[in-house]
């Protein structure tokens, strides 16, 4: 499903990049990091307009094809994965996520086809 | 978009712009020549009119003109092809650097407010090279240029009304004035009053040795393209390139064309130009030689005349002969100095300068105005004239027209010259209209109107044009004139910019036209007016969607504008802008601007740095090392690869192999490069790798167990080993192999002021340095390098840092077998090797004082790596030969000790010093009292004092000292431990040297032994009064019993079968020992007999069990009984007795040490017999007599010991003490038979004598009480006194009372039953009583009591106190004759 998926930290370091070909790693790492600037817009521009602090879905997940049909991609299940993770009480917030469950969870949801 | 020196307004103006094509006659152009230049390079600096003149618009209204700009053009100057013009592109582009070169600026808020002169060049540079269409209809005047009174034809070019303007050139210093007025009005008279202008020149000769400098330059900026700074790093850079890329043809011919040598000179030249890097382009299409050629190959029916063209041919390559030879290499060798120009005077300048203006507003201007007129009546007059035909046929007829005008007009040329060698034609869909095409009426109007700045009329006209073009589906036409339109519509800066007028223009062109230059050109111009109007994010999807281009320098150049739209955006995208810089740096060096990629790379650097993206970081530190590195920018190349190996990266170990590997190839270079420069080579570089950790870093106090002591703890002596402990760290995952490691010192002598280092060359006369062969470290390893430095001279030694040998061969071994690399990429690569330091830098701890410490964070001054050496310091060294580790308890081994002075100084006052003084001896030290005691005799005395053993003693050297070099063996006696166990033994050495001017310092030398002891035997003795002396009767005497265990266990006991007393030896004051029996059960008694003669000294005696005797009262024997607890003891014991003496006496108290020798034995390994020898030692303090419970109770019971507290004590409190019972020994003497014949006498007569023994030190009064009848059954009476309890009399009154029944078989005492007696101390006496026996049987003579006190005279107002009594004497009295019966009668 996804080629790439990326946890990105609050100072915009990557927290954790996996991609389904790691000899394309280079090549995401680049886009992933441009592609901040569009996601910094959008969390700015939300935070100026929608005073609904929960409204965290920054309109990212939905993509139109030219033939107008949507996709639309929820991301419940890393965010669970990621919330998992977090319980930790090993994990200190900010460091590289190494965990193996986190990391399967990903890879799992790229390889869904 | 970056910034630009020019407005979009200024742009668009300087890119369109009227140009006239110039013709120049031989003679004109060798007049000009006299100032270096060609006639259009001489005129060119006046081209921009800043006065503003009026113009009318068809329908008459008068239109201001300002700021118009006119390009003169070389009628010859053709244009380049394809190939050419990238060459060229590329050339202005890499000659175009920025001027400030310093990485700072490379930041994205710097580049926000940065430019990209590049980027102007290049887009200078393509607006003269594709010069469009339209603007080819602008070009509508030739010139013919005349000379005296030569004519030449002159070409009517953009339409059959070419508007024609005559020059006529005189050289005022050559040439007749009249002659050439006289010409200018015949010239007057043939073409017109406008169309001619007489222009002076030169009116200055030039010399060639005087230039004026004064004069204004108004060429320099046409000449000179960049300013000088950029300039030299050109030359530098050219050079290089050229170097570095032999093989590479384009950069060699560009080389040729220009040379920059030359153009330094000429900016050196004149230091008050202006330098104006944004009109640098002049040179470039003027000087390009291979312009002539593509000439040759244009079709003949492009060029208006054979005869005309060839003549001109040769002109112009004539003159770009002379030209570029001048740029070239025309000044070359001479004083840098202006060469153009010299010959025109500042009123040939203003005469130019009117020439340019009538040229414009007089001719021009007033030409364009009536062919505007003129085109507008066109227009007006059928405006749908071309609406209705079909284009088709318009089309052919059309072009025959313009065929047949081609032939004397080079119109053509520029026409078609803007497209592609022609090939656009084929391509094109749509139609080409002959260039005298009603159709482009209206376009040619808008043309006209936009060149004279009426923007609105012109976007009106284009709009109408476009209209038509797209009816016509003439596509190229339509989406020129779409185009003109959104740029007038801009420049009118009234109506709103048609954004998606522009967006159909590049569409069409490259769709429809597949017209990629002028797709181009329209994303310049539009991107440029958006920019103004501040859109930038449209302004960078327009560069990027040209990105496409197969031209990696155009998608370069247009990837950093969108990269720097990016930027400019709000908010800014610094992340886009980084990442489209990455990918302008890709192209920009896949293109050769190797310079302007390296700059793209550092720019993106600046996004991506410090940010946790290693990978993309890496990538780029990676490709800018390897950029740097081709522009032989070794040393950022390095510093580049420095970066990938300074942290702990993700990378793989390969990837890190290879990154090390290169870093080392790049800064080996860098070092070889330097070292051929001579420039650094006293400095080592600084190497990245291993990392040191530098708060471990310590210096090891020595590898001696020697130690200086001093108050300064940075004190080293000379000629001894420092050590260094320096802490290495790998952070890659790939093992290091460090080679010649050294320690890098600096090294003040004292009171010297210059200071040595061993930085470059082994300074072995000054700090002999150690030099640690091989080091390696593995992956992720932190360990631990020890140094050694040995300094020569005295004075201050500064270790500053690490030396050694970095290098790849460590890694090719073991990462070569794990990822199987190819070998022979490595084989080129595996010998290098670096040679860099390291730098120590230790920090103090940190200081938290004051404000500003605790604020911020300040580390205090560390000096652990600063060493002062001082002159040299004896050195001891001790060693022993045969040290035991294993012995039993109170064993007693000899082994020899070495002493060794290894140092030059002379050593003395050797002391040592342990906390278990009991262990060992060195003998020696009690030397005099042995001599001392073999003179006296039998009794060898030493004094107590002489026995006082401390802790600190000194070692007997032979003369007290130890000169250097020398060793000495002395013999050590070593006794084991007490308790079985294993212990640690210390030692320390103090001593001197004997020359040091400083006292204060001294050294020691610590020594441990760990000894292991098992038990052996257990001594235990015990002493008692001997009631029955068996000859001598005045001698006080004590039996000593000793019993001997054996306590040894497990293999020791299986080793050491037996042991054997050898020899017991006494020490005391008092007492010396005699044999007396010796039971092989292992219970020994002796006598002790009592010295009179009480005094300090210490009495040995000894009593021998085998032949030779031990000389125990000598050392070391006797070391070891004076370091034994006993001694101590009893040495205690002696020292209150010795302070109590004169108030009282303890006489139940001893001093009595005993040593007793033994022997063991067992068989080692070679079957041989080895002797084990001990002693041991034992104290008897106190007499084992039972003596009665005290009696009253002390009203706090005084220690005895204590000897100070005693003397505190009245003397009553003493009383009460048990041991009064025991003041006199007393003892009976009788016949122990008496044989009577009681037939014969009814009496027995029984002599007894009381023995009185004072056994104490002072005078006693005793009382001697004989009882006055005792049965002769009664022998129980000894045991009943013996249990008397402190009830004493009443106990003795019962007693008395029993055998004081009446009984006929009783003895009674006769004569004086009692007395009184005053005994000295130690005294004797004896009394003699009689008693008389009435009966046969056996009597116990012991029927008395003795009383005893001290006297009155020390001890007033005691009382008596009962003695203890003796054991019961008997005596048999037998009646001589009826023996039997008295037996049974018993």
């Amino acid at each position: 499903m996804a080629v790439c998926v990326a946890v990105i930290g609050k100072e915009n370091y990557p927290l954790f990049l996996r991609t389904v070909s790691p000899e394309e790693e280079l090549k995401f790492h680049y886009t992933v990091h441009t592609s901040l600037d569009v996601v910094e817009e959008k969390v700015s521009s939300l935070t100026k307009s929608s005073n609904d602090p929960r409204e965290l879905y920054l309109g990212l997940y939905g993509y139109v094809t030219n033939t107008k049909i949507k996709f639309v991609v929820m991301f419940r299940k890393l965010h669970v994965a990621y919330t998992d993770m977090f319980c930790n009480p090993f994990y200190n917030p900010g460091e590289n996520i190494t965990s193996r469950i986190f990391e399967r969870t990903v890879i799992g949801m790229m390889k869904q086809d | 978009m970056a910034q630009c020196t020019q407005s979009a307004h200024e742009f668009i103006q300087s890119a369109f712009c009227p140009m006239v094509a110039v013709m120049c006659s031989e003679d004109a152009e060798k007049i000009c020549q006299k100032n270096n230049l060609s006639f259009v390079e001489m005129v060119r600096p006046f081209c921009h009119l800043t006065s503003e003149a009026h113009i009318r618009d068809p329908s008459g209204v008068i239109h201001p003109v300002k700021n118009w700009r006119i390009r003169l053009v070389e009628m010859s100057a053709t244009h380049p092809p394809q190939h050419v013009v990238n060459k060229l592109l590329s050339e202005v582009v890499s000659r175009t650097q920025p001027i400030n070169t310093d990485p700072n600026s490379y930041t994205p808020e710097v580049q926000v407010k940065a430019s990209t002169p590049w980027f102007e060049a290049f887009r200078d540079c393509f607006f003269q090279l594709h010069a469009d269409p339209m603007n080819a209809f602008a070009t509508m005047s030739s010139q013919q240029i005349e000379q005296q009174s030569e004519h030449h034809g002159h070409f009517k070019w953009f339409s059959s009304t070419v508007f024609k303007y005559h020059l006529l050139l005189h050289d005022v210093s050559g040439g007749e004035e009249s002659k050439a007025e006289a010409v200018y009005q015949s010239m007057k008279s043939v073409y017109g009053q406008n169309a001619c202008h007489l222009l002076q020149i030169n009116s200055v000769y030039h010399t060639g040795s005087n230039p004026r400098p004064n004069l204004p330059d108004p060429w320099s900026q046409f000449i000179i393209p960049t300013g000088e700074d950029s300039l030299d790093w050109d030359d530098e850079e050219v050079d290089q390139d050229s170097e570095a890329v032999d093989d590479d043809p384009e950069n060699c011919a560009v080389d040729e064309n220009f040379d920059p040598e030359a153009a330094v000179e000429e900016t050196d030249a004149g230091p008050g130009r202006v330098r104006n890097s944004s009109a640098p382009i002049l040179i470039g299409p003027l000087t390009f030689d291979e312009g002539d050629e593509p000439e040759d190959k244009l079709p003949a029916k492009q060029l208006p005349s054979k005869l005309n063209d060839k003549h001109h041919h040769h002109l112009a390559s004539h003159y770009r002969y002379f030209s570029s030879r001048h740029f070239s290499g025309g000044t070359r060798g001479t004083a840098p100095q202006r060469n153009h120009g010299l010959c025109l005077s500042l009123s040939d300048h203003d005469r130019i300068k009117i020439f340019v203006h009538e040229l414009g507003y007089r001719g021009l201007l007033q030409y364009i105005e009536k062919l505007m007129r003129y085109l507008n009546e066109q227009v007006t007059k059928c405006p749908a004239k071309s609406k209705r035909k079909p284009s088709r046929s318009n089309f052919k007829i059309l072009s025959r027209r313009g065929l047949h005008r081609s032939l004397f007009s080079a119109t053509r040329k520029w026409f078609g010259g803007s497209k592609p060698a022609g090939l656009a034609s084929r391509l094109v869909p749509g139609i080409i209209y002959s260039s005298d095409a009603p159709e482009l009426y209206q376009r040619k109007l808008g043309d006209l109107a936009f060149l004279v700045q009426n923007y609105e009329f012109a976007y009106n006209c284009y709009h109408t044009a476009k209209r038509e073009f797209n009816n016509e589906h003439a596509w190229f036409y339509f989406a020129g004139a779409l185009e003109m339109a959104a740029v007038s519509a801009f420049m009118t800066s009234q109506r709103p910019y048609p954004t998606h007028y522009m967006e159909t223009a590049i569409k069409t062109y490259l769709n429809a036209c597949r017209q990629h230059q002028f797709a181009i050109r329209a994303t310049l111009l539009s991107t440029e007016a958006l920019k103004s109007r501040n859109v930038y994010l449209d302004s960078a999807l327009q560069f990027m969607r040209m990105t496409a281009e197969e031209s990696d320098l155009l998608c370069a150049l247009l990837l950093e504008q969108a990269a720097h739209c990016f930027l400019h955006s709000n908010p800014p995208m610094i992340r886009k802008y980084a990442f489209n810089m990455i990918l302008a740096g890709h192209r920009y060096s896949k293109s050769a601007q190797r310079k302007h990629s390296l700059r793209c790379y550092r720019q993106a650097l600046h996004i991506y740095n410090e940010k946790s993206w290693h990978l993309a970081e890496d990538h780029i530190n990676f490709t800018l090392g390897r950029q740097s590195f081709n522009l032989r920018l070794l040393e950022d190349a390095q510093i580049f690869f420095r970066q990938l190996l300074e942290y702990e990266s993700l990378q793989e170990p390969e990837q890190q192999a290879s990154y090390l590997r290169e870093f080392l190839f790049v800064f080996k270079q860098l070092c070889d490069m330097k070292q051929k420069d001579k420039s650094q080579v006293n400095d080592l570089p600084v190497l990245p790798l291993p990392v040191i950790q530098q708060e471990s870093t310590r210096v090891i106090p020595c590898y001696q167990h020697s130690m200086l002591q001093s108050k300064h703890q940075n004190e080293r002596l000379l000629d001894e080993t420092v050590g260094v402990e320096v802490f290495l760290k790998n952070p890659l995952k790939i093992p290091l192999n460090l080679t010649n490691l050294l320690l890098l010192w600096k090294f003040t002598p004292r009171d010297q002021a210059t200071s040595v280092s061993n930085e470059v060359s082994p300074r072995d006369d000054v700090v002999k340095t150690e030099v640690i062969t091989n080091f390696d470290i593995n992956g992720s390893e932190t360990k631990a390098a020890h140094f050694a430095l040995i300094p020569c001279q005295t004075g201050q030694l500064c270790i500053t840092g690490v030396k050694y040998r970095l290098s790849s061969v460590a890694i090719n071994g073991p990462i070569e077998e794990k990822f199987s690399t190819p070998p022979l990429t490595n084989s080129a690569m595996s010998a290098v090797s670096i040679l860099g330091r390291l730098e120590l830098e230790v920090k103090g701890p940190r200081l938290n004082n004051t404000k500003a410490e605790k604020t911020s964070v300040i580390h205090g001054k560390d000096n652990r790596l600063n060493l002062d050496v001082v002159p040299a310091m004896p050195l001891l060294e001790v060693s022993f030969s045969g040290f035991p580790s294993n012995l039993l308890c109170n064993e007693v081994v000899q082994t020899v000790a070495e002493f060794t002075n290894c140092s030059d100084c002379c050593l003395e006052k050797l002391y040592i010093t342990t906390p278990n003084p009991e262990f060992f001896t060195f003998g020696g030290i009690s030397s005099s009292s042995e001599t001392n005691g073999k003179a006296s005799g039998d009794f060898p005395k030493c004094k107590l004092s002489a026995s006082d053993i401390r802790r600190v003693s000194e070692v007997p050297l032979p003369g007290n000292r130890l000169a250097p070099g020398y060793s000495t063996k002395l013999p050590v006696w070593i006794q084991g431990r007490k308790k079985a166990g294993k212990s640690m033994r210390e030692v320390l050495f103090y001593y001197l040297s004997s020359e040091n001017t400083s006292p204060k310092s001294y050294r020691v030398l610590q020594h441990a032994f760990e000894m292991t002891t098992n038990s052996s035997v257990a001594v235990r003795a015990t002493a008692r009064r001997n009631r029955h002396s068996p000859s001598s009767d005045d001698q006080n005497q004590l039996i000593v019993a000793l019993d001997v265990e054996s306590v040894v266990r497990g293999d020791i006991a299986r080793k050491f079968l037996e042991f054997s007393v050898v020899q017991v030896s006494c020490a005391s004051r008092n007492w010396t020992l005699e044999p007396l029996s010796h039971h092989k059960t292992g219970k020994m008694s002796f006598g002790l007999a009592d010295l009179s003669s009480s005094s300090d000294d210490l009495h040995f005696s000894h009593v021998c069990f085998v032949k030779d005797e031990i000389p125990a009262s000598c050392s070391p024997w006797v070391d070891f009984f004076f370091r034994s607890e006993s001694w101590q003891e009893q040495r205690n014991l002696a020292q209150s007795q010795l302070s109590a003496e004169t108030t009282s006496y303890d006489t139940s108290q001893v001093d009595i040490g005993l040593i007793v020798f033994w022997q063991t034995s067992y068989i080692d390994k070679d079957f041989q017999k080895q002797l084990v020898n001990g002693q041991n030692h034992v104290t008897i303090s106190r007499l084992a007599e039972t003596v009665s419970a005290v009696t009253q109770a002390a009203p706090v019971p005084p220690p005895e010991s204590s000897s100070s507290s005693e003397t505190a004590w009245p003397p009553s409190a003493f009383t009460g003490v048990s041991n009064s019972e025991l003041l006199v020994k007393y003892s009976l003497r009788h016949p122990a038979r008496v044989q009577l014949d009681f037939n014969t006498s009814r009496l027995a007569w029984v002599a007894v004598e009381l023995m009185l023994h004072n056994c104490c030190s002072l005078p006693v009064d005793v009382f001697v009480e004989l009882f006055p009848r005792v049965g002769n059954s009664s022998p129980s009476s000894e045991t009943s006194s013996g249990n008397t309890t402190s009830e004493q009399s009443i106990a003795f009154d019962s007693e008395s009372d029993l055998s004081s029944k009446p009984s006929l078989s009783s003895f009674t005492w006769v004569g004086q039953t009692s007395k009184r007696v005053h005994l000295e101390s130690n005294a004797c006496s004896s009394f003699k009583f009689n008693a008389l026996i009435s009966l046969p049987g056996v009597y116990n003579m012991n029927n008395l009591r003795v009383l005893a006190k001290i006297s009155e005279l020390h001890e007033p107002g005691g009382s008596l106190i009962l003695q203890k009594p003796c054991p019961p004497s008997f005596v048999v009295v037998e009646n001589n004759f009826k023996t039997h019966n008295c037996q049974k009668q018993v």
